[in-house]
């Protein structure tokens, strides 16, 4: 089911959350609805869910399939919604847990006592937890309570999962494998699936499509690579990742040319390099902008190298390099080196700079 | 004792142990041991032919019916009116929130003069009920409705916590499976609020066994008829029958005990599901 939601805004108190958003989510995909926290990207959901009104005036619309759900009560919508802190039902066990949304239908549309078990034991074994069907939420441990959330969403059947940070409650290690186990589910489901995060990472990889949100708006939409690679502005690149910031001055007459030597608190622009697009230099290089650079500190525990490093100014850096590449070079603690940079984008007022 | 101690990481265990059995034997254990010493002069057999009475029996029954009715009433509507403050917002709450603990601290022969004003047979409420043929007054009735007032606060005050702790994403999770706000409330809120409003209806249904003052005006007080536990006592005891006094105590003591187990047992049964320790 493709969800649309036109002009939508929405105020709590007069603080404005969301600001006349337009957006679609896709039939089947998975889309991370990705910001800091208060960027109103929880709003959003619980909006498509219906558990949030959107406000009347100017009036928006939330379109599920081209059929307008505003004034749809959220029982109505046939959402599937999972709660960051799983919301389960203390006193029900994982069963009654899974089998609540088919008990609590009316009479004419329940399903047979036999139906409901069957149904709850096909989720249980999809959520692999069928031997502990007879558990409370207390019994349980935080993942798998979420599978469980998860059992009970999808046992009504939904056209569209909505997920408010599922893993936010979870330890690292959890985490990960939750999420994989999210993106393989998502496969063999197929539905429209939206979830909060605030983790990048997590967004980067698992979802089909990612809606960068900030402060009520929307910052940018696109595929993991396409907003990894191609940030629309400041925010969006610095939110995705490290990132080292340098203020420049943009010298509008050469086409955009930015010489490093300017910046400095006189600056009109914000030059961004992602920590592993520097290259080392143990001998000053002979053309082009470099930074001399003091190594502070090497950490080598880890998938890469991170190197922290000071320049002239005393200005902190973040050099990420493989470990392959670091020791061939055997660099240590107080040398001095030169660093260019391989990739680089320029912002003017948080927006792109044309190169 | 002294391994238990040694890994006390909060200081302050022995004294505090002492201190706490010191004085509930001090406050709650003496006195109840006095009781049994003073009906012990009766003897085993003293004692049944007091409790086997006609008239202590019918008073227990009375005082038991009463304060169950009571209590039973008050976990309707104390549940009803905490669920209001907690839930709805209104100009003049923190008035309405301090007027439910006015029976705690209003002297009970107080409250039992203003009710008999009002429910007696030319009260503001007791003609009109009168006219429907609902006697209040001199009425097991009119002793219920003294102990719900007495009743009321213990179970607004132990439910309000209980229904303030509720996350609204519980509910708002069954909203979505597709339950009604009946269904919601029945079978997600409800349970879960279950153990406290058992404490509730526990603490009220004891402070009505107990309840003397506000009753003895709109009773009647007729032997075999609206004659509470407690009344028959002052009556022994005004008559210098120490003993007798002590022993209608002693039974009721035990019955109340009882009773009060069985509900404290079932509400830890219900708290620990909850909690699934």
């Amino acid at each position: 089911m493709s969800i649309k939601l036109e002009n939508i805004s929405k105020t709590f108190n007069g603080f404005k959350a969301l600001d006349s958003i337009n957006i679609e989510f896709a039939d089947g995909k998975l889309t991370a609805l990705l910001g800091p926290s208060g960027s109103g990207k929880t709003t959003l959901l619980r909006l498509v869910a219906g558990l949030e009104i959107p406000d009347p005036d100017p009036a928006g619309r939330i379109l599920f399939n081209g059929k307008d759900v505003v004034n749809e009560q959220v029982g109505r919508r046939r959402v599937g919604f999972v709660f960051q802190h799983y919301a389960l039902f203390r006193h029900m066990n994982v069963f009654e847990n899974v089998a609540f949304g088919m008990r609590v239908k009316k009479r004419s549309e329940r399903p047979s006592q036999e139906e409901i078990r069957e149904r709850v034991f096909e989720l249980l074994r999809l959520v692999q937890l069928d031997s502990m069907y007879n558990r409370l939420p207390s019994q349980l441990s935080g993942g798998q309570r979420q599978r469980v959330a998860l059992a009970r969403a999808l046992a009504i059947r939904p056209e569209v999962l909505l997920l408010d940070e599922p893993f936010g409650a979870l330890d690292a290690k959890v985490r990960t494998e939750l999420r994989r186990w999210l993106r393989d589910l998502h496969e063999r489901l197929h539905f429209t699936s939206i979830f909060v995060t605030h983790d990048q990472e997590e967004a980067l990889e698992i979802a089909d499509r990612i809606v960068l949100t900030n402060q009520g708006r929307i910052e940018q939409t696109g595929t993991p690579e396409e907003v990894f690679h191609n940030p629309a502005n400041e925010f969006v690149m610095r939110f995705l990742g490290e990132v080292n910031v340098f203020h420049a001055r943009v010298d509008e007459n050469a086409a955009g040319q930015v010489s490093l030597k300017e910046r400095g608190e006189l600056s009109d622009a914000n030059l961004l390099i992602r920590p592993h697009d520097f290259q080392i230099h143990l001998e000053n290089p002979p053309k082009g902008s470099r930074i001399a650079a003091v190594i502070q500190k090497i950490r080598t525990a880890g998938p890469i190298v991170r190197i922290d490093m000071s320049d002239e100014e005393n200005k902190a850096i973040l050099v990420h390099l493989s470990h392959e590449e670091f020791r061939a070079m055997s660099l240590a603690c107080g040398q001095r080196v030169f660093l260019t940079p391989r990739q680089l984008k320029i912002y003017a007022n948080g927006k792109k700079k044309p190169k | 004792m002294n391994a238990i101690k040694k890994h006390r990481v909060l200081p302050g265990f022995g004294l505090s142990l002492g201190t706490s059995l010191f004085y509930l034997g001090l406050i709650v254990l003496l006195p109840l041991s006095a009781l049994i010493f003073r009906s012990s002069a009766l003897g085993w057999q003293g004692l049944w032919e007091i409790l086997g009475s006609e008239r202590v029996l019918r008073s227990y029954r009375l005082t038991l019916g009463t304060s169950f009715a009571a209590a039973g009433v008050n976990a309707v509507f104390g549940f009803i009116i905490a669920w209001f403050l907690v839930r709805v917002k209104f100009p003049g709450k923190k008035i309405v929130d301090s007027l439910i603990d006015l029976p705690f601290a209003l002297p009970t022969a107080v409250s039992g003069i203003a009710l008999t004003a009002i429910y007696s047979r030319n009260g503001w409420l007791g003609a009109p009920l009168e006219a429907l043929g609902i006697k209040v007054a001199f009425t097991p009735v009119g002793i219920t409705f003294a102990m719900i007032l007495v009743g009321l606060p213990f179970v607004v005050r132990t439910v309000q916590p209980a229904l303030e702790e509720l996350e609204t994403e519980l509910e708002e999770a069954a909203l979505s499976l597709g339950a009604g706000r009946w269904k919601t409330f029945c079978r997600v809120i409800f349970p879960m609020v279950l153990p406290s409003l058992m404490t509730g209806f526990a603490m009220a249904f004891a402070r009505a066994l107990g309840e003397y003052g506000s009753v003895v005006f709109i009773a009647g007080n007729m032997p075999m008829k609206t004659e509470i536990a407690s009344l028959l006592i002052i009556t022994k005891l005004e008559q210098y029958d120490y003993a007798g006094a002590t022993a209608i105590a002693i039974g009721m003591l035990a019955i109340s005990f009882l009773l009060l187990l069985l509900i404290n047992g079932l509400q830890s049964w219900s708290s620990r599901r909850l909690k699934g320790i």
